[in-house]
């Protein structure tokens, strides 16, 4: 009686336990297989189409080329420019509508002063600004980065509005009545508050802000990855092309993963 | 009666919505001695709440004053702790970092402000919880979190706005009897709000019952039952005399 009913739940759940645990390893193994899959297939149809390389090299050749260009540090170099101007533009961008969000937050008669301009500025496409800005600017890193300050600084802006505006009246009751002084409710409630919307507005914006920097490099530049698709399709590189945008999606992928990362340390609380 | 300690002079209050005025409080008057235990009652929406701010310092009054030992009282005072009608924890602070908020506040040193907090954690018993997050709390345990929140300044005047009015009778009834063992351990002053008639007359010395909307005065019952109180008391005849001497003030109040 005893022996069967404690046999009974192990010979159970032993299987069950297996097939889960298989079904584990094949949800882990199911991305890198279906990647090679993919690039499998990429390199059959580059070979057996007859397609010049230069219209679809097979990854064999774009890895062969990626090589090349890490060894001579042509990629690493460009890549820094990119990243450089993403990331300035993406801080003074954050610093600018962060500051600007609080304030309009903060302030009914700022917001309804300040909303048809903002809003009118939205419709504005950057993208059709970006060349103004690399002829007042000259081609360097600064048209960059304000081109993505730009395309990072709306939402951004909305978001830290929404982060503030989700504050609970209740809380700002509890810090008053504990005579928390302005400085105190900003630092204890508000950031604390507000931090989960607005990560969720950084990450949106990281993302973005690889775009800003390719579209002011398109316009006009001698340097970064955006600049590197232009040479390499100029000279029928396609090789290239493929390297680059390889890099730029490597790039926004990393951007995200540090802001979800920070969001991981941040939001604990939140689970 | 003791020295009064929180004395309410034609206390009135209007909140301005636009251009429309909403009377809330007309004409409050009310003494409340040191070591006493008042318990607020009053139809739903008649003001309860807006009182109790009013004796926190969160609102500044339409009309009339709040004295606090002889003093206007102008704004919050570190004096008066306030137990908001939910718990009102920040969920991303642990119980003991949520405790310790109003000395943080202060510029107290986190060891003496941890050290502070511990105590209040046995004292509300939570030990063990110290650094769970609200959201792994019951609702009983988040009101005792927001208890030992308003108590760590060691306020000698503690308001509560129904504390316990989210939870179930149960808990309820321990949560009252917990509070009554903190009264007299902190040796406080205590103006609870609650709409739950037994649980004012078991707890308090004095019942104040307000009016619907703008609130008045309608009754202020001394109420004389020996203490130590416990729950038994429910069922004595002088308990049911006084329940029903508030119950017949509120329908006379509701008109
Ligand atoms: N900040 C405010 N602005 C305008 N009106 C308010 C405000 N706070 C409360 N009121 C109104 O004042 C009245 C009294 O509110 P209060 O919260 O004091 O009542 P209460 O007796 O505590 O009610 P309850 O029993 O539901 O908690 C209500 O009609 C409410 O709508
Ligand atoms: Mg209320």
């Amino acid at each position: 009686m005893a022996v069967t009913k404690s046999s009974l739940p192990v010979a159970f759940s032993v299987p069950v336990q297996r097939g889960r645990r298989r079904a584990a390893r094949w949800r882990r193994l199911a991305g890198p297989a279906s990647l090679v899959g993919a690039l499998l297939i990429w390199e059959a149809v580059a070979r057996l189409s007859g397609l010049p390389a230069f219209i679809l090299p097979p990854p064999t050749r774009v890895g062969e080329r990626l090589l090349l260009v890490l060894a001579d540090g042509t990629l690493g170099r460009h890549a820094l420019v990119t990243l450089f101007e993403v990331l300035a533009g993406l801080g003074s961008g954050l610093i600018v509508a962060a500051v600007l969000g609080y304030i309009i937050a903060k302030s009914p008669a700022l917001e309804r002063a300040l909303t048809p301009y903002i809003v009118a500025s939205q419709s504005v496409p950057v993208v059709a600004i970006a060349p103004l800005l690399v002829i007042w600017l000259g081609p360097g890193p600064l048209s960059k980065v304000i081109v993505c300050a730009l395309i990072v600084f709306f939402p951004i802006l909305i978001n830290t509005v929404v982060g503030l505006r989700s504050v609970e009246p209740e809380l700002r009751d509890l810090m008053r009545a504990l005579n928390a002084t302005r400085w105190q409710t900003f630092t204890k409630l508000e950031v604390p508050a507000a931090l989960p919307v607005l990560l969720g507005g950084l990450k949106i914006g990281a993302t973005l802000a690889v775009i800003g920097a390719v579209v002011g490099e398109f316009v006009g530049s001698d340097r970064g990855l955006g600049f590197l698709v232009n040479l390499g399709r100029g000279q029928y590189d396609t090789a290239l092309v493929f390297v680059a945008v390889g890099a730029l999606v490597a790039l926004a992928l990393s951007l995200y993963g540090v802001v979800a990362l920070l969001e991981k340390l941040l939001l604990q609380w939140k689970r | 009666m003791p020295a009064p300690l929180l004395t309410v002079e034609g206390l009135s209050h209007a909140y301005l919505s636009g251009d429309s005025v909403l009377p809330v409080l007309d004409d409050i008057a009310l003494t409340i001695g040191q070591r006493e235990f008042v318990c607020l009652v009053g139809p739903s929406g008649c003001g309860k709440s807006t009182l109790l701010k009013l004796l926190a310092g969160l609102l500044l009054p339409s009309a009339g004053r709040v004295l606090r030992a002889g003093q206007p009282l102008t704004g919050p005072h570190p004096d008066i702790g306030l137990v908001f009608q939910k718990a009102n924890l920040m969920p991303w602070r642990t119980v003991l970092a949520n405790i310790t908020l109003p000395l943080e506040l202060q510029g107290v040193a986190p060891a003496e402000a941890q050290g502070r907090a511990q105590a209040l954690i046995e004292l509300v018993g939570l030990a063990g919880f110290e650094h769970s997050l609200p959201r792994d709390l019951s609702g009983g345990m988040e009101q005792r979190v927001a208890i030992a929140r308003a108590l760590i300044q060691a306020p000698e005047i503690l308001l509560l706005d129904e504390p316990f009015g989210a939870l179930d009778a149960l808990t309820r009834e321990r949560m009252s009897a917990e509070l009554l063992r903190l009264w007299d351990a902190r040796q406080i002053t205590v103006v609870m709000v609650t709409h739950a008639i037994a649980e004012a007359i078991l707890l308090a010395d004095r019942v104040v019952v307000l009016t619907p909307r703008p609130a008045r005065l309608q009754l202020i019952l001394d109420i004389p039952l020996p203490r130590p109180r416990h729950i038994e008391m429910e069922h004595s005849p002088a308990f049911g005399a006084l329940a029903r001497q508030v119950r017949a003030a509120i329908g006379q109040a509701a008109g």
